[in-house]
């Protein structure tokens, strides 16, 4: 008993640490907020003006008004989350690269508490600046379900990209590379994650890729619950008739979450058994 | 038992061997200095001491344990790298208090330890600095009260003193050997510095990953430096 409570402090202030050093990097701060920000301008003004919204409502299943900034907005809070939380793993390798890793792998702290509290770290700070791009929404929609129901599932969203960019910070030495991930990995991904346009519009081989793409499910679920939440109409007493309706589509998507993350942390746990975190 | 003991130790990178066939043992309270060329594989012997790296092959135990169980075998030693590495986005204060609770301090008992350790080495004053705010030799100074504060047995200096001026090597240098005389802490170190070998109460000379020379320090010095 005392050796889970010593654990559950570790991870407390494995995490704390982790958000103080994200909130000292004001500049991070600054451009990965404001970032979503123009992109919702550039895309939500530019690109809704010859794309056929009404066909988006219909896949949505929305039956409410429609525009291409709103079907724009939960994939761009989706994409902040991502962005921000797969960033912890490029924390993660610049400590490695300055051997500050190296006293915190050293220590009699298991390995898996260490990335366990960075993992939560991403998900939290990721959520967070999420819910800052989200009070934009609530200065648009005027509807504060929106903004408190999303903030859960942008946990989840973070944490899963947090795992899955410190699971690929393992095999990493030097920022440079790592970095390199974004436009390869990451940003493709994104572009396969229906934040932008609905990949049910897309060719039939990109739906089936789509279906291998974590965050996919990731802005799939934000979106769900994002549109649920605004059909409440500010009235949360039809939230049970949301829920029935609509609810296999959220829990779907969250259990697709939650077994991606468990599948990221198990691969980071049996990976950092047989290699160094050097 | 011996602090450490090193048994057929092995790393190959590819085909690059980077060590090959290391054997030799540490005794309680002595000086001992792994030296040798840039690239010799002094570091990734104390990397593998440490259990920061796995050897491809052989074993290391400290106090009688081998070193993969490294939640106990961690708890006996206290390294010094060669490069600083404090969290820089940190304050000294928040360096030391995260590291006393990864070897399960209590916040109180870490706090007394931040408040003993920094009257002793002088760096009091610095511990609301962030580390990028302090002096090089002042960081040494944190790095080495952060590692002394779990009470270790062993103390790991790999080349501890790179990039210090006269005085902070000095001021550090005072201190470890305290430690020495007065707790018997058993000193590793790797070093370049001719009078810091000469501390040292027995020598082993890396040579491309090989062990050239292993004994008492005055004889290396008399066979690789002559007689001054």
């Amino acid at each position: 008993m005392e050796k889970i409570k010593k654990n559950f402090i570790k991870i407390f202030i494995i995490l704390y640490i982790e958000i103080l050093r994200w909130w000292r990097n004001k500049f991070k701060v600054f451009t990965t907020v404001t970032q979503p920000f123009i992109w919702t301008i550039f895309f939500g003004i530019g690109l809704g003006k010859i794309i056929d919204v009404k066909e988006i409502a219909s896949i949505l299943n929305y039956s409410g008004p429609i525009n291409y900034l709103l079907f724009i907005f939960p994939g761009m809070i989706g994409t902040t989350v991502i962005f921000v939380s797969f960033s912890f793993g490029h924390s993660f390798v610049e400590e490695k690269e300055k051997g500050f890793l190296k006293p915190i792998i050293l220590s009699p702290t298991p390995t898996w508490i260490i990335i366990l509290g960075k993992i939560l770290a991403s998900g939290i700070v990721g959520a967070l600046q999420g819910l800052l791009v989200n009070i934009l929404s609530f200065i648009y929609f005027k509807d504060v379900a929106v903004t408190i129901l999303t903030f859960p599932v942008l946990i989840i969203l973070g944490i899963l990209s947090g795992a899955i960019g410190i699971f690929f910070a393992i095999f990493f030495k030097n920022i440079g590379s790592y970095d390199s991930l974004l436009f390869f990995l990451v940003i493709p991904a994104i572009l396969l994650s229906g934040a932008y346009f609905p990949i049910e519009l897309t060719p039939i081989w990109m739906i089936k890729i789509s279906q291998f793409n974590p965050f996919y499910y990731g802005i799939e679920m934000v979106k769900k619950v994002f549109f649920a939440s605004l059909s409440l109409e500010k009235d949360l007493s039809n939230l049970k008739e949301i829920l029935a309706t609509k609810g296999f589509g959220v829990l779907e998507t969250i259990f697709f979450n939650l077994f991606f993350i468990i599948l990221f942390i198990t691969l980071i746990s049996v990976i950092i058994k047989h290699k160094s975190l050097e | 038992m011996k602090p450490l003991e090193v048994k057929n130790v092995n790393k190959f990178y590819n085909d690059f061997i980077a060590l090959k066939n290391i054997n030799f043992f540490v005794d309680e309270g002595e000086i001992f200095g792994i030296i040798g060329p840039n690239g010799a594989g002094k570091s990734t012997l104390i990397k593998i001491i440490t259990s920061a790296i796995k050897p491809t092959s052989g074993k290391v135990f400290i106090f009688g344990k081998d070193n993969v169980q490294r939640s106990i075998v961690s708890k006996f030693f206290g390294v010094v790298f060669q490069e600083v590495n404090l969290d820089s986005k940190l304050t000294v204060k928040e360096n030391l208090f995260f590291h006393s609770i990864l070897y399960d301090f209590s916040s109180r008992k870490a706090n007394e330890l931040i408040n003993y350790f920094s009257e002793k080495f002088n760096f009091k004053k610095y511990l609301d600095f962030k580390i990028e705010k302090i002096s090089g030799g002042t960081k040494r100074m944190v790095e080495l009260a952060r590692e002394l504060f779990h009470n270790p047995k062993i103390l790991i200096l790999d080349e501890p003193t790179v990039g210090l001026d006269i005085n902070s090597r000095q001021n550090f240098w005072k201190f470890v050997l305290e430690l020495n005389e007065k707790n018997k802490i058993t000193i590793i170190l790797t070093s370049h510095h001719i009078d810091e070998i000469k501390l040292c109460s027995r020598i082993l000379y890396l040579q491309n990953g090989e062990i050239a020379f292993i004994g008492k320090s005055e004889e290396f010095l008399t066979s690789y430096y002559g007689k001054n």
